[in-house]
Formats: C-alpha cells, structure tokens, sequence
C-alpha cells in the first residue's frame, strides 16, 4: 500500500512539482483517499450463474456450427451419391451393351492406380470392406493373369509413384494387419502386410473422391466412407455402434479410427496435451452412476468383459473434451466419459447427445 | 504455460469460444463494478454486465488485435455504451449523485474530519459537467489510464487530458490537493 501511495505522489510530482513540498501531508490525504474508494462487491451466485449461462451459450453455438457442418457435408455426400447413381443409370439404361461387367475384360493401365488406392484401404476394420476387399482380390488375381510383363512393370511403376504420393499426402501406415492377411498381392503373389495397408489421414479422407474408384456392385459407399457414417449418426442420433477408446488400435467397435484418434489413451489426464484438447472435467460419479450408464448405453457386455469383477473403477468422471483437429470430422466437443482402471489406463467414452442434457449452471443431467 | 491476454483472444476469434471464460474471470468484477457505480442498482448492473459480456463474446470477431489494442478498454466501451442507452431509454441523464451515496454508505465513516472533507468534494463534485465528472471518476474509482478512458468515451486522448487539467485549473483552492489527488488516485 505504501508503494502504491508513493507512485500516485510520485506522478503528481512529475506534472505538479510545487505539491512536492507538501509530500508529508500530501501522504496523509492519499492515504485517506484510498481508505474512501467506494467497495463494490459483486455477488458470488450472480458471477457464477452467469460464467453458466455464458459457457452454455458458446457449447451450444459450437455443437450448432458443427451440425450445420454436418448437414452440410451430408447433402453434399448424398448429392454426390445420387448425381453418381443417376449418371450410371442413365449410362445403363442408353448403353448398357457396353458396359456390362467391366471386371470381366482386363483392366487397362489406367484403371491401375484405381485399383491399387482402393486396395490400400483395406484396415477400417469393417467387415463390409472386408468382403470388398477379398471380391477385389479375386478380381485381380483374375486380371493378374491377364497381364504382360510390361503391363506389369508399369503397374509396378504406377504404384510406386502412388505409394509416393500418399506418403507425400501424410497417409499413416497402421498397425492392425489381421484383415489383410488373406489377401495377395497381385503382382508379387507375396501375402499384402500390415505396411500395405493404409489408414487416411483426414486430409485423404477429404482429397478422396468418387472417381477415384472403380465401378462395381460390391462397393459399400459406407465401407469406404465410414467415418461419416460414424459422424452423421454419433452427432445427430445415438451411435448404431459404441466407440470405445480402449487402448491404441484396439478400437472395439466396427470401425477404426485414424491413428490420431486412436491415441486418445492416456495414462492419465496430465498425459492429455493440453495444447491440442481442451479439458474440463466434472463431478466425479459414483460407480453406481457408471454402471446405470453402461447398462442404459447397452455397453454391460463391455462392462463386464473389462471391469466388473476384474477391475475396481478408479475416479469416474465426466470430461468434456474439444479439439480443433477433429473438429473437422468428428463432433466434438462431446461429453466424454472418463473412467480409470487398476493400472491407471484412463479410457474415454463419448457420449451420445440423447443421454444428457446440459443445464444452464453447466452441469449435466440424465435422461432416465 | 499461461498464455497471455491477446493469444486467449486470438483463440477465441479461431472459434475456440470456451477461452472466453478467462477474460470473462479476469474482467466480470471490474465490469460490475464500473456499472454499479455508475447506475447504483444491483439489479440493473447484473443485467448490463450480463449483456456486456454476452455483446462482447457476440463482437469478439471485430476485436482488432495489435499493439494498441486494449480488451479492458473494449469491454468498458461496451459497458459504458449500454449504460448510456439505458439511460437514454429512460430519458433521464446519467448521475452519479448516487454513487456518492453509496462511498457513504459502504464505508462506514467513523472519521468526521473525512466526511466533512468528501462533502466538500462532493459538492464540488456537483458543479462540473457531467462528462467531466465521468472522466475524472473513470480515473479515480476504475483506476483507467487516460489512453482506455479517451477509447471507452470516443474522446481524444488530448481532450481527456484537457478536460482533467482544466478541472484542475478551476477547482477552489482548498480543494486543489484533494482534487489533484483523487484524478490521479
């Protein structure tokens, strides 16, 4: 306090000098001054009810524009769909003759590098992908035999220089190699590997498009696109299927997730960086709370396969956790439910929408 | 690692909103203040507080951020200005005879010498303009520099100083030190 008075003098001095000589009583009165400052206090209830209100406006405004996001890339995905259908069937219907079976003939080189992208896909763990990828692998062991060396040898070239380029688009070699173990190589004959297969980066995801693919009736459009099936049904409806972020690559779940995402394990909530997500955690729930949001969420068979009776709950807890990263295609922020086994492993579950409701002073409540 | 005034900003106009909450934290009891002491009802000050920091978080696009930016003086620009429209809608000129009061009031005044003293500047007070008056009591109770009151007033900076030293010029002698001191406290 004696600084502070010392400051005030001392700016009064150095535009007033003549007050100098009163520096003594001149003390006495800003003392007294500040003594007379009028005390304002804000109300506790009133400051806290309002960082409610605030922080629930701008979760709603975020959960909106990524809605609006969503219905945005839904119509653009279904509008591409159904130019693509309407554009096949007009093709049929007028020159039908000429397109049947498009498999049954050798492939050209430039349906090559088709093959080989759609090839790469093959770890989204989907089982739908799974059959594509085997109906593939027949047809190609089918056009593999229809090739020259030559053919060969350019094929070889143009997958090099694919290999190369999704390299160059930041494609992530995965480490989940069971679903292509029954696939060969079409020109090597060796068994494809884990390092065959390719997990898309979200910028692939968005750089893929339609044309990319050969025709063909085995295609699930879904199987290919699988996180937007994830996203358009996690965000607007209640997830078809959970996703449990278990441990990295064991996604339980019929899907997998890119390997950014799938690293959303953490030893604990210290380990989360905190540059990239934004943490905020809420009361601690009873383990009574966890199990009726297992068996409401129909996840008990996971329950007990993981915790009842093996593991003891550790801190359950609801987080909220928002990252720009999977803004773009993944809905967050999402209420995450955060529960942490014997070892310590923190495992996070996000919420569907449905399950809870947001109240104005920022805590949740259930729909029982 | 905490991160400074103008990177929360730059988040939050990144779509990053929930950072809001830290400028919110830092600035909702100075906000409070300021209107309370300015319009005296408890009521009315939780509304415009409330309504400044929700236009705030609104505008926060239009928020420039260089180096003279200054958020306090944004945020006190907004307040103020509901504050003025408040009063214009009530057609009534803005006082702060109550704000008097409330130093009074809030504090107890167990020295008579002081009371006397703060009559006098008070009364004082009574005569000036009352944009003057608003000028000087920014200084004095919400400790703004002369630079955040010309941004929240649309005053030049020139002006304001103008305003406080001719105050200063015409104050009776008597008051010249309590004067002189309460601008600059």
């Amino acid at each position: 306090m004696q600084k502070d008075i010392q400051d005030i003098l001392d700016e009064i001095y150095s535009i007033e000098p003549n007050l100098e000589k009163n520096d003594e009583k001149l003390q006495k009165i800003v003392q007294h001054l500040l003594d007379l400052k009028p005390q304002v206090n804000i109300d506790e209830t009133f400051k806290q009810s309002l960082r409610s209100d605030i922080m629930a406006a701008i979760w709603k405004q975020k959960i909106a524009n990524l809605e609006q996001k969503n219905n945005v890339s839904f119509f653009k995905f279904f509008g591409t769909i159904f130019a693509g259908w309407a554009i096949a069937a007009f093709g049929i219907f007028f020159y039908g003759d000429h397109l049947q079976a498009p498999f049954q003939e050798p492939l050209s080189q430039e349906d090559a590098p088709q093959i080989a992208m759609l090839k790469s896909i093959p770890t989204w763990g989907n089982e739908s992908l799974a059959d594509t990828q085997e109906s593939y692998s027949e047809e190609n062991t089918a056009w593999d035999t229809s090739m020259s060396t030559t053919e060969k040898r350019s094929y070889e070239d143009t997958k090099t220089s694919i290999s190369k380029s999704n390299n160059e688009r930041n494609i992530t070699p995965p480490s989940t190699p069971e679903t292509s173990s029954q696939n060969t190589d079409p020109i090597t004959d060796e068994p494809s590997t884990a390092s065959d297969a390719l997990v898309f980066s979200d910028d692939t995801m968005s750089t893929m498009s339609l044309d990319m693919m050969p025709a063909s009736n085995d295609i699930n459009m879904f199987s290919v696109f699988p996180l937007y099936s994830f996203q358009w049904d996690f965000e607007l409806n209640l997830p078809k299927s959970m996703n449990v972020y278990k441990e990295k690559n064991d996604i339980s779940t019929d899907f997998s997730l890119p390997k950014d995402v799938s690293s959303m394990t953490f030893q604990d909530e210290s380990e989360i960086p905190q540059e990239k997500y934004e943490i905020q955690s809420y009361d601690i729930l009873s383990q009574e709370e966890v199990i009726y949001i297992a068996e409401k969420w129909g996840i008990s068979w996971w329950w007990e396969e993981n915790f009842k009776g093996t593991k003891e709950l550790q801190n359950p807890k609801l987080t909220y956790i928002s990252s720009q990263n999977w803004e773009e295609i993944y809905l967050i922020p999402a209420i995450t439910f955060a529960i942490k086994d014997t070892s310590g492993e923190m495992i996070l579950i996000p919420l569907p929408k449905d399950m809870y409701t947001l109240e104005s002073d920022g805590s949740l409540s259930w729909q029982k | 690692m905490e991160m400074s005034e103008k990177e929360i900003i730059d988040l939050c106009q990144k779509g990053n909103l929930e950072y809001f909450s830290e400028l919110y934290e830092k600035y909702v009891e100075m906000i409070y203040k300021f209107i309370f002491l300015k319009t005296t009802d408890k009521e009315l000050s939780e509304d415009l507080t409330s309504q400044t920091f929700f236009k705030a978080l609104e505008k926060i696009q239009s928020f420039k951020i260089d180096d003279s930016a200054n958020f306090r003086a944004w945020l006190y620009r907004i307040a103020y200005n509901l504050i003025i429209d408040t009063y214009k809608s009530k057609k009534q000129d803005l006082s702060f005879e109550e704000s008097w009061d409330i130093g009074y009031e809030w504090n107890f005044w167990d020295d008579i010498d002081q009371k006397e003293t703060l009559k006098k500047v008070r009364a004082y007070f009574d005569t000036l303009n009352p944009k003057h008056k608003e000028i000087i009591l920014m200084r004095i109770w919400d400790d703004l520099s002369f630079k955040e009151i010309a941004e929240i007033t649309w005053e030049s900076l020139s002006n304001c100083k103008k305003i406080v030293s001719r105050t200063l010029q015409n104050i009776p002698k008597e008051y010249y030190a309590i004067f002189i001191l309460l601008i600059f406290f």
